[in-house]
Order: structure tokens, then C-alpha cells, then sequence
């Protein structure tokens, strides 16, 4: 089947269903009646339904059930639903006991931590060391090795840590199963504890610490040699959306949610996460699965917000940890403006996420409540709840109805890549304003560019979960009424 | 001479849980004085980090199940991959050996233990011949195949 879609000023796209298959990105390019663009769509053509598919399982299967929505981050799903889950069985935040709210934060710290470390030594890393326009043989990980081997070495070994964190606390390295309604059902063990404080096979977290201080000294560097090529690549004003614990610090687990306008200024007060479905619509669009989430009080045009590791940095007041905190400082006095708009500043600001995520670890790890004392929590049944925390990506939302036969009534998530999907078409309409400039040719360079500009935000696009250099895009260009005038296809 | 079986499954998913199955088996040797060079991992899919765990070994077995394997078992050598992947949705054992090349300069040999499978249905036991070629497979083991 074929669908028409009408879109403004009576043009129209063919979107052929053969597009529809996971693995492919696609990008229109709308021009004006000048040549110029006017705007560009990335349209995500994979449909998940899992707020479906869960519908009439039992409200416990949930953590478990919603992991299979993403290889890379199934912990985030799996706390968010569990955190959700809690509240049905009666259980806040602040019940849980030392030993579950310490091995779930545990668990999730090392999740950022090894989701981060693949976004930036996988993906990230061969593009900035490389360029965007090098051969795609060459811009991957183990081009990295050949190249910068302490580096790629680095990469890997701190992503291993953060995998095993998963697995000590999970108990499997990918879609674990640990967390129940009101806690945990493991402790961490003494010896699991010193494997990872030993350093045994991997980084110990304050080593790891050390090598992301010298790390972001590299990404300054690299930040004031490329200075005008990475404050003119996809930068854009827009809010900011992301969750904050005491004191506005940068809290990646459970606190209240806050939005900045790109002045810095709050949209709305702070808001708990029990009300976060409250403050957020849903916008959708005919070209696209992927919704668009905005703030009520703000609407659908002003109200869209990026999210991720440059809007948890823009959105706080600060760290709590010393060395992250002080990374910060120099990321902002660097950056020079207090909301940084500039997507290439996502992989700096992840690095700095990173090591306060190293430096959490380590405390969490010398905490003796993960080692013994009660696991469970229990309060009165409620039918309904709602789970926010902080993905490596952005703000995740789980919401659940359970009826009086603890069977799921009804399910709705606003995930991390929904919040960026505004970001993401401006930062692609961006790039291809700076690419098309006064041609009407499609050239590969096009493509790599996109793809830098959507990893950006996120690896896990169905386009983007393939080699670097190797995303399947299909890039058409459509003129003032419509027409096609150039394609350009790759994968 | 030190050896490593580096066993890849998910034993909640019927036959592809065979590699985990072998892993098992030969730790109970193990336990039981066998086998003094051989150290036993398991992994529920294979990823890039697991490249880090072939360093220092003369001689690594991954043991999977396989649906194009020739029942009962094959034995592959594993040649380093050309391309590699980044995710974990296509990470297999040639990639492995790429990456490991990467990491390590030296690559131990690499073989393949490729355990014929036919269910793989959520929380089936092993299916009449999945359990024949993990006899099989044991019984090469045992007769000093893996050497």
C-alpha cells in the first residue's frame, strides 16, 4: 500500500511501506520557492507498540516485559518500569530499603556509565579523531585501536566495567532481571565488591575517574582546535528538560523535573514525577512513528525540549561530586553561554556525566546497605504509577493502570529519543542548510553529516543502530511544490 | 598452555542454551580435577568488551548453538571479521577475533563450537537434538578432541 500525505502548501510525499523496516532512516528536504531550505524531516519508520503488548500482563512482568524495547539501554526501561511498579504496590521512592534504593542506583549509574561509553569511544570518538568524511573502514573502533590505542583501549575497558556493574547488579550483562516491585531481589556481594574495587579484568572506578579527567583535557583541546566547525554544526536554540535532585544538582535517578527556556529562565516550577503526565502532551505527525512531547503549559510549537546529557548540564545548578563538578565549571566557562545550544557539546557534557557517574560508583561500592539488610519494601495497592529517571539518552517516563485483577489496564511511555525528536529534525534541517548552500546535490558528505549531527543525540535510532559510516539513510530532496529533484540513497 | 571456553546462550530460550549447557558440563570436569588449563566464561550474546577476555590464552572455544550447523556439532576455525559492527544486535564471533587482533596484536586460535539446535521457544528444555549434539560434543571433549 501506498500512503498520500498532505503537507503544507498542498505538496505531498510518497512514502512507500517498503521504507517501513527497521535498519533505515529517512530524510526529506523541503525547499522554498527561493531554493533554500525551508525544512528537513527525519522520519522514523520502525513502529515498537509495546504500550500495547503489555497491555493485560501482569502489573509484575513489567520491568521485565519492557526491557526488549532497546538492546542499549533495557536497564533504564527495566528501573523506570520498576520505579512505575512500586508505586502500585505502595512503595515511594524514599520506602525502599538501603539495600534496594543502593543496588538499583548502583545498577543504573552503571548503565549511563557503559551506555555512555559506547555513544563516545564506538561512535562519537572515530568522528571527531577521524573527521565526518573519512572512510567508513577507518572511522569505527578499531580503526580507533590502530590509531589511538590508549584511547580505544580506555574506551573498552570502561565500557567492560559498566557491563559487569550490570551484571553484579542485574545479574545478566543485557535484559537483567534484579528489580521487583519494591526493591531488589540481590545483594551485592563482598567478593563482587572487590572485583570491581580491585580493578580486576577492568578499570577500578577511580581509575576510570582519572582517565575521563584526561579525557575531557583532550576534548577541550580538541573543542578549541575545532572551534568554528563545531559551533556552526547544528546549533539551535531550544529548552531544556531534565531532572534535578537537591539543590538543583544533576541527579540521574529519582528527584523532581525541571524545564529552562534557552535563556535559562524555568518554564514551570519544578514538578514531581508522580504529576510529570500531567505537564506533557504528546504531538503527532503523519510522517513519522515518533511522537513529539511538549510541555502543556507551553504548547505544541514553544513547548519541545531537548533532553540528554546537554540538557541535564544546562538544566542544574550544579554537581555533587567534586571532580565532575569541577569539569563542569570549566565546560561552562568554556562554552561561554549558561545554555549551551551547540549539539556537538552532547559528547563533552557525556564525558562529564561520566565521570560523575565514576565517582557515584565508588561510593555506592564502599556503602556496606548493598551488602545485607532487607531487599523488599511493601506498602497498600494503588492503581496506578508513574516511573521517571534520567536515561543516557534523557528523561524516561513509564506510566501504568493496573486493574483490581493486577492485570495492566493501561501503559504509556514518553522515552528519551521522543523528547529530542523536534532537536533532531532541526539539527538535520541545520546540517542540510549548511550542506545545500547554493547547490541542489546530494553529496555523501551530506550523509555523514547527518549521521554525526542525529548521533549527536542518540545511537539508538533504528537508522542509527549500525556501524559508523554505515547508517542506511535515503535522503530526498523535494522543491517548493513538491517534486523530487535529487535522492541519494546509502545502505 | 591455557585454554578458554567462552560458552554464548540463553538458556530460557530452549536450545540456545546449549553452548551454556557444555560450559556446564565442563566445569563439573573441572570440579573434578580435569582439564587443569581451561577456564570457563559465559556470555548471553557476545559484545566488543568480550575481545578483552582472549588476552592470555593460548587456545579459545566459544561454544554456540547453530541452526546451520551439520547435526550433531561442527568444529570452525574463526577468522578475524573484515568489518565489525558496534551493537550487540550482530556482534559475532569473527568480529570477535577482529577486534581482539586490535586489542591484543596476538590472537589466539579462535575455534567455533557450533552445536546444532532446532527450538529455541521461550522456557523450552533442550530439544532430543540439541541433547544429541551436546552428547556428541562431550564426547569429543572427553576423547581429547579439544586439544
Amino acid at each position: 500500500m501506498t500512503e498520500i500525505i498532505d503537507v503544507e502548501r498542498g505538496r505531498k510525499i510518497v512514502v512507500e511501506p517498503l521504507t517501513r523496516v527497521e535498519g533505515h532512516g529517512k530524510v526529506t528536504i523541503h525547499l522554498d520557492r527561493d531554493g533554500q531550505v525551508a525544512q528537513a524531516r527525519l522520519h522514523v519508520v520502525e513502529f515498537r507498540g509495546f504500550e500495547r503488548f503489555v497491555r493485560g500482563r501482569p502489573y509484575w512482568e513489567a520491568p521485565v516485559l519492557v526491557q526488549r524495547l532497546c538492546g542499549i539501554c533495557p536497564v533504564s526501561h527495566h528501573l523506570a518500569a520498576a520505579k512505575a511498579i512500586d508505586r502500585i504496590v505502595g512503595v515511594g521512592p524514599d520506602d525502599l530499603t538501603p539495600a534496594g534504593a543502593g543496588m538499583r542506583r548502583l545498577m543504573h549509574h552503571g548503565q549511563i556509565f557503559q551506555s555512555h561509553a559506547l555513544h563516545f569511544f564506538y561512535l562519537a570518538a572515530p568522528d571527531l579523531l577521524f573527521g565526518v568524511d573519512a572512510h567508513p573502514a577507518k572511522r569505527n573502533i578499531v580503526g580507533l585501536l590502530a590509531e589511538h590505542r590508549d584511547l580505544a583501549l580506555r574506551g573498552v575497558a570502561m565500557r567492560k566495567l559498566g557491563q559487569e556493574l550490570i551484571f553484579a547488579t542485574a545479574g545478566k550483562r543485557i535484559h537483567g532481571i534484579s528489580a521487583v516491585p519494591g526493591g531488589i531481589h540481590k545483594h551485592l556481594t563482598a567478593e563482587e565488591r572487590d572485583v570491581f574495587l580491585r580493578g580486576e579484568g577492568m578499570p577500578t572506578p577511580a581509575t576510570a575517574a582519572d582517565w575521563l579527567c584526561e579525557l575531557i583535557d583532550l576534548i577541550a583541546d580538541y573543542h578549541r582546535a575545532n572551534a568554528s566547525w563545531i559551533d556552526d554544526f547544528a546549533a539551535f536554540p531550544s529548552n531544556h528538560l531534565a531532572m534535578v535532585g537537591g539543590g538543583g544538582a544533576l541527579e540521574l535517578y529519582h528527584g523532581k523535573l525541571r524545564a529552562i527556556g534557552p535563556d535559562g529562565r524555568k518554564l514551570v516550577d519544578d514538578f514531581d514525577t508522580d504529576d510529570a503526565f500531567d505537564h506533557f502532551g504528546e504531538h503527532v505527525e503523519a510522517w513519522t512513528w515518533l511522537k513529539f512531547p511538549f510541555l502543556r503549559a507551553l504548547g505544541v510549537d514553544a513547548g519541545w525540549s531537548r533532553v540528554g546529557p546537554l540538557a541535564r548540564l544546562n538544566v542544574c545548578d550544579g554537581i555533587a561530586t567534586p571532580r565532575a563538578q569541577a569539569a563542569l565549571e570549566r565546560y561552562r566557562t568554556f562554552a561561554g553561554e549558561r545554555v549551551v545550544q551547540r549539539s556537538l557539546f552532547y559528547h563533552w557534557a557525556r564525558l562529564i556525566e561520566m565521570l560523575h557517574c565514576a565517582e557515584v560508583i565508588d561510593g555506592l561500592l564502599r556503602d556496606p546497605a548493598l551488602l545485607s539488610g532487607p531487599l523488599i519494601a511493601s506498602g497498600a495497592r494503588r492503581r496506578s504509577g508513574i516511573g521517571v529517571l534520567e536515561a543516557p539518552r534523557g528523561t524516561l517516563l513509564h506510566h501504568y493502570v493496573v486493574g483490581d485483577d493486577d492485570l495492566i489496564e493501561r501503559c504509556n511511555l514518553i522515552v528519551s529519543t521522543t523528547h529530542n525528536n523536534e532537536a533532531m529534525n532541526r539539527a538535520v534541517t541545520a546540517v542540510a542548510r549548511q550542506q545545500l548552500a547554493g547547490v541542489d546535490v546530494i553529496e555523501e558528505s551530506m550523509l555523514n553529516a547527518i549521521e554525526v549531527a542525529v548521533r549527536a543525540y542518540d545511537p539508538c535510532l533504528s537508522c542509527a543502530t549500525h556501524a559508523v559510516g554505515q547508517m542506511p539513510l535515503e535522503v530526498t530532496l523535494l522543491d517548493a511544490a513538491g517534486r523530487a529533484i535529487a535522492s541519494r540513497v546509502r545502505g | 598452555m591455557r585454554r578458554l571456553l567462552l560458552a554464548v546462550g540463553n538458556p530460557g530460550r530452549g536450545d540456545d542454551g546449549l553452548g551454556l549447557a557444555f560450559a556446564a558440563a565442563v566445569e563439573a570436569r573441572i570440579a573434578g580435577g580435569a582439564l587443569p588449563d581451561v577456564d570457563v566464561a559465559h556470555a548471553y550474546q557476545l559484545d566488543l568488551d568480550d575481545a578483552l577476555r582472549l588476552a592470555g590464552y593460548d587456545a579459545v572455544l566459544l561454544a554456540d548453538a547453530a541452526v546451520d550447523a551439520s547435526a550433531p556439532f561442527e568444529l570452525r576455525q574463526v577468522e578475524a571479521a573484515t568489518t565489525v559492527p558496534w551493537t550487540t544486535h550482530g556482534f559475532g564471533p569473527a568480529a570477535l577475533v577482529a577486534v581482539a587482533q586490535a586489542l591484543h596484536g596476538r590472537v589466539p586460535s579462535v575455534r567455533l563450537l557450533a552445536l546444532r539446535g532446532a527450538t529455541f521457544g521461550l522456557g523450552a528444555e533442550l530439544s532430543p537434538t540439541a541433547q544429541e549434539a551436546l552428547s556428541a560434543a562431550l564426547a569429543w571433549l572427553d576423547g581429547g578432541g579439544w586439544v
